[in-house]
């Protein structure tokens, strides 16, 4: 079970969180001037690196805040990133 | 009005386990930007409470739980909203959105480790401390106070709590 | 006094307590602190076993969890279906069976006493496993600096080291995996189990070195023992292995045990020193072993008649743990050994287990003699021969011939096998030493029964079963239930032991032409709060909710951003910047969540809050054209006259001497009110409107006349008739959607290509050709009766009743086109043939919704 750094909570268990995917991709400003292409890419692409990855993760049984955490996909480790970052979709 | 509490059936249960149901605590949720908060007074460093004729328990940064003496729903509220007026805030009755189970003797925090993962040892958790977690398949706040520790959870989930204590309770 | 009893000595085991116990029918005595392993041989069995697929003679071969050869079914005082003989603590009534490969289930699973499974978490500064000298050393100096400390150990004997304030020792504890961060399960076993869930600030490894055996011909005969072993069997429990013994031994402490041996009156004929080139080329005997023959290092071969053969090639340090987390490893040529080489930062190796061995000459198998009698995995039957054809076959590497060979798979997990094996491959490649390490190692570390595992959330409490406050009204009136999510609702009602079908007819016939009573409860409600609540929900959903008066209601769709439906609920607005929405009963957590993510995440700057409240309030809901005067009998201070209290309106006051909300929305097409009123009064309120309805003829009804009487109406249910590939077009909801009030969730992707064919699957609404007929839900709908295979599938059945109202079965379908095919025919290819349905809207129930104001 990983060990989750809330930024407000601390170090939790990893059941008290759900993951909530790849960092860093907003919505976008403008839908309706984006092809069909553009749309299917932001609803559906998502990057799947080997090594340091930035994740969204959800605290859901906790203070149920979103946060942002940079995570190694092959050794599971959590890398150190700024605790204040705002999740962006 | 005869009111009903969610475990106003499982008392002798509750007892098994040094437990009893503190029934219909009058609760408000209250969120406000944190600054308005501290004008308050509420609690801003996460995860703690603060007590008094009533408690107010740290939910999030900008989410609190005022727990209150059974009957003072209104009045709570009520000073709230005068207190908070002019703020972006919501205040909510909750008072029977979670039942209330207190807890109490030395052995309670071996009782919920059983299922619970929060590092509950005295030099983590102690008097003014609340965190929200899981109990085995139930989400749960708990909040310690004056040596005893109180288990907040959804009425429906309540049941399945109980029977859990009973279940990880010693012979 | 048993044969192989020592008169003195074992320091583990308490000769005032004797132990009857019995193995394979034959009833034996130990003493307390023996493993059945060490009782077994202090009554000479030194055979005994017999391996799982050649069916050869075996014996006790170690002392420890590392035991490839004994394994036996405990049946009494436990059940366990296979474990080491050397791991089995002897107690009174123990009864044990040799067993060898698949372990058996109970033959009568009910006599079988289950030990009570206890789980705790714990979290430590620092976790030691292994309780020897150097783990002792680590929990004592972490204690000292006032570090909460966990020490374990998987023997059941373990002296406990001076201690600071907060160390917790636990012996009979094994641990079966450390994972990321520190978090590792530990096993305790006594007479109950308490399986520990540790998250530790750093764990530190001092699990020792496991005993490495050489490969030479017949080496798998019993009396063919580890010397660490038989020198354990002589000090820890008072037995004597053998009566005539040799030592075979790469390293000295392998030599010590010669004199351990001696001093327990064992007469050790030969000592044969492999660091000198002398070898045992083999051991010989029928069932057991009698006879050695040994290479001496001028080419002679002398022959020794022994019981016992005490063979050391050399100590693996116990990485198991180490590796099953990413730790390495390192050939170490002076140890013949892999020692630990760079691992996570909060896990270290302390001992033996770091490689602190004593070094030796590497010798994995000895040359002379029948390769397929050198056994490398005892417990897999495998030889230097097997390996030899895996490599001789093409395969290189250890991984492969692992695959090949099973070496290493069995129970043991290869503790004795894995790196005679991989160094066996290399020697036969031609490979240095060391050149490739022993195969992967998993946890569990060693077996642990899922009773164990499971812990107490199984059974009854595997998931919570939700109830309502009105649940033992429904019980008592002997509802059948049904599961919607973890929630128990009342599915049917049945009168005096009627089926289910009548019970559905009666309730559904009460709602259209009286009244009826559900408990709706379980729907999700939250409260949204602020003053950008109108355009935040405007966002959420498909129509506008920001121009929704104060004190009205209107339905709302919501959809996901690929512009499927997800869930579906009233919002009411209570004040200009407050709204109470409502959404499924298994929605309640999905949409909270989803609200709180795009308001954190993407809207920090709308000033909105939610809370959800589902729990707060209960709710009843009243159905049918007599609800009215039901809901004035029940006692209310609001004016429920038809024009003073409009449909899709609420109204804040009492109902029986309670607040509450009461709420003019219907699910049933009929005139309805539903009473929101707090959780704690809705069992009284509920037996006030059933009490006050009984002169109307009150039914209550459960969540299946609920399904059938918005079936009738063509309401959908999300989840039933959609399944998150259905847009609010497919299900003829345009009216919904409105397209002109800005971007809402979804907006975007209903003008995907493939969301505005015209082919897609649309909601419609089927009359089966046979009136009674019940179309199967899940039924494939197909457009031509001719039979032709493959059929082109046009679309299934996704709700189906008998309706009373309607007198005849009916049913909602998602239809390839089906907006424009009211009126044909569609046929459902069924088992027992096929049935023919005409297609009509899906509303066939009062389509002009004329029933609603009662």
């Amino acid at each position: 079970m990983l060990l989750v750094h809330c930024p407000w909570c601390g170090p939790r268990e990893e059941v008290e969180f759900r993951y909530g995917g790849q960092a860093g991709i907003a919505y976008p400003t403008d839908p309706d001037a984006l092809s069909d292409e553009a749309w299917a890419d932001f609803l559906f692409m998502r990057d799947n690196p080997k090594g340091a990855f930035a994740e969204r993760w959800y605290h859901a049984a906790g203070c149920r805040r979103w946060f942002d955490a940079v995570r190694d996909t092959a050794t599971h480790a959590f890398l150190p990133a700024d605790h204040r970052d705002r999740a962006r979709r | 009005m005869t009111a009903r509490s969610p475990l106003a059936e499982r008392s002798a249960d509750l007892g098994r386990v040094g437990a009893r149901e503190l029934a219909f605590l009058s609760q408000i949720d209250v969120r406000v930007d944190p600054a308005g908060a501290t004008t308050l007074g509420f609690p801003t460093d996460p995860n703690t409470a603060t007590s008094g004729g009533r408690d107010v328990l740290w939910l999030g940064p900008d989410e609190w739980l005022i727990v209150g003496v059974p009957g003072a729903t209104t009045a709570i509220m009520h000073e709230l909203e005068a207190s908070l007026s002019g703020l972006h805030c919501s205040v909510v009755d909750v008072s029977a959105n979670r039942a209330v189970i207190e807890l109490a003797g030395p052995s309670r925090h071996d009782l919920l480790s059983s299922a619970c993962p929060i590092d509950l040892h005295p030099r983590s958790w102690d008097d003014g401390r609340c965190a929200q977690s899981v109990f085995g398949a139930a989400q749960v706040l708990l909040h310690e106070r004056e040596g005893v520790t109180r288990l907040f959870v959804r009425p429906s989930f309540a049941d399945y709590v109980v029977d859990l204590l009973l279940t990880v309770a010693p012979a | 006094m048993t044969p192989g009893r020592l008169a003195h000595g074992g320091a583990w085991i308490d000769r005032s307590k004797p132990v009857l116990f019995t193995f394979d029918g034959t009833e034996l005595e130990g003493f307390q602190g023996d493993t059945l392993a060490s009782a077994l041989l202090a009554n000479g069995v030194v055979g005994g076993f017999r391996s799982p697929i050649l069916g050869r003679p075996r014996g006790i071969h170690a002392a420890g969890v590392e035991e490839p050869n004994g394994y036996v079914e405990i049946s009494a005082p436990w059940f366990d279906a296979i474990a080491a003989a050397t791991t089995v603590p002897l107690v009174d009534g123990l009864v044990a069976r040799s067993r060898a490969g698949v372990g058996r289930l109970p033959e009568d699973p009910g006599s079988v006493a289950t030990p009570r499974v206890a789980h705790r978490f714990v979290h430590v500064e620092v976790l030691v496993v292994g309780g020897g000298a150097s783990g002792r050393a680590a929990a004592r100096a972490a204690s000292q600096e006032g570090d909460r400390v966990l020490l374990v150990d998987e023997h059941p004997v373990l002296d406990a080291p001076a201690t600071g304030s907060d160390m917790t020792i636990l012996a009979n504890a094994t641990a079966l995996g450390v994972y990321d961060d520190g978090y590792a399960v530990v096993l305790e076993r006594t007479v109950d189990i308490v399986v520990w869930h540790v998250r530790a600030g750093r764990v530190v490894l001092a699990t020792g070195a496991i005993e490495r055996p050489i490969a030479l011909a017949g080496n798998d005969l019993p009396g063919v023992m580890l010397a660490g072993a038989a020198q354990t069997y002589v000090e820890r429990y008072g037995v004597r292995p053998g009566e005539r013994a040799a030592v075979f031994a790469t390293n000295d402490p392998g030599f010590g045990v010669a004199d351990v041996l001696r001093q327990a009156g064992v007469d050790v004929v030969r000592t044969v020193d492999a660091r000198s080139g002398e070898l045992v080329i083999e051991a010989l005997g029928a069932e057991r072993l009698e006879r050695i023959l040994v290479r001496t290092t001028d080419g002679r071969e002398e022959a020794f008649d022994v019981d016992l053969l005490a063979v050391s090639g050399g100590w693996n340090p116990n990485l198991g743990l180490w590796r099953s987390i990413g730790g390495g490893l390192r050939y170490d040529d002076e140890r013949a050994a892999f020692v630990p080489d760079g691992g996570p930062p909060w896990l270290s190796v302390e001992g033996r287990a770091a490689g602190d061995v004593p070094a030796g000459t590497p010798l994995w198998f000895v040359e002379h003699g029948d390769d397929a009698a050198k056994f490398v995995d005892l417990q897999r039957d495998q030889t230097v021969a097997d390996i030899a054809e895996a490599v001789g076959g093409g395969l290189r590497s250890v991984e492969h011939v692992k695959r090949a060979t099973y070496i290493g798979t069995a129970v043991d997990q290869g503790r004795t096998s894995g790196v005679l094996a991989a160094e066996t491959v290399s020697r036969l490649l031609g490979e240095a030493a060391g050149a490739q390490g022993p195969s992967n190692a998993r946890p569990p570390y060693a077996p642990a029964s899922y009773l164990s595992l499971a812990g107490p959330t199984r059974g009854d409490l595997l998931d919570p079963i939700r109830t309502t406050p009105m649940h033992p009204w429904h019980v008592a009136h002997g509802a059948a239930f049904e599961n919607v999510g973890q929630w128990k609702r009342p599915w049917f009602f049945p009168r005096d032991a009627e089926p289910m079908h009548r019970a559905v007819e009666r309730e559904c016939l009460a709602v259209r032409n009286g009244v009826g009573a559900m408990d709706a409860s379980t729907l999700g409600k939250i409260e949204v709060v602020g003053a950008d609540a109108p355009a935040f929900l405007d966002r959420m959903y498909t129509n506008r909710m920001s121009n929704l008066a104060v004190g009205s209601i209107r339905y709302g769709l919501m959809l996901g951003l690929d512009g499927m439906v997800l869930d579906d609920g009233v919002a009411m607005r209570l004040a200009e910047d407050r709204y109470l929405v409502t959404t499924t009963t298994g929605g309640a957590a999905t949409v909270l969540d989803r609200f709180e993510e795009w308001l954190q995440t993407e809207w920090p700057d709308l000033r909105v809050y939610c809370t959800s409240v589902t729990e707060q309030w209960a709710v009843v809901a009243i159905n049918g054209p007599r609800a009215r005067e039901v809901v004035s009998a029940t006692g209310t201070d609001v004016d429920v006259a038809r024009e003073a209290f409009p449909f899709m309106t609420f109204r804040d006051g009492h109902v029986a001497g309670v607040p509450a909300r009461l709420a003019r929305v219907s699910f049933s097409g009929e005139l309805a009110y539903e009473l929101h009123v707090p959780a704690w009064h809705g069992l009284e309120v509920w037996e006030a409107v059933m009490a006050a309805g009984e002169p109307f003829g009150i039914e209550p009804y459960g969540t299946e006349a609920m399904h059938v009487l918005r079936a009738e109406k063509g309401y959908v249910i999300v989840g039933q008739d959609t399944d998150g590939s259905v847009t609010p077009h497919d299900l003829g909801m345009d009216w919904i959607v409105n397209l002109s009030k800005g971007d809402f969730i979804g907006r975007r992707s209903l003008r995907r290509s493939d969301l505005v064919r015209t082919d897609r699957k649309q909601l419609v609404g089927l009359l089966p050709d046979d009136a009674r007929a019940l179309l199967p839900e899940g039924a494939q709908l197909v457009v031509e009766d001719t039979g032709r295979i493959p059929m082109p599938l046009a679309g299934h059945v996704t709700s189906s009743y008998q309706s009373a109202a309607l007198g005849r079965a009916f049913a909602l379908a998602m239809l390839a086109g089906g907006h424009e095919m009211h009126g044909t025919t569609v046929f459902a290819p069924l088992p027992e043939g096929t049935l023919a349905c005409t297609v009509t809207s899906p509303v066939p129930y009062d389509p002009d919704g004329e029933r609603r104001d009662g």
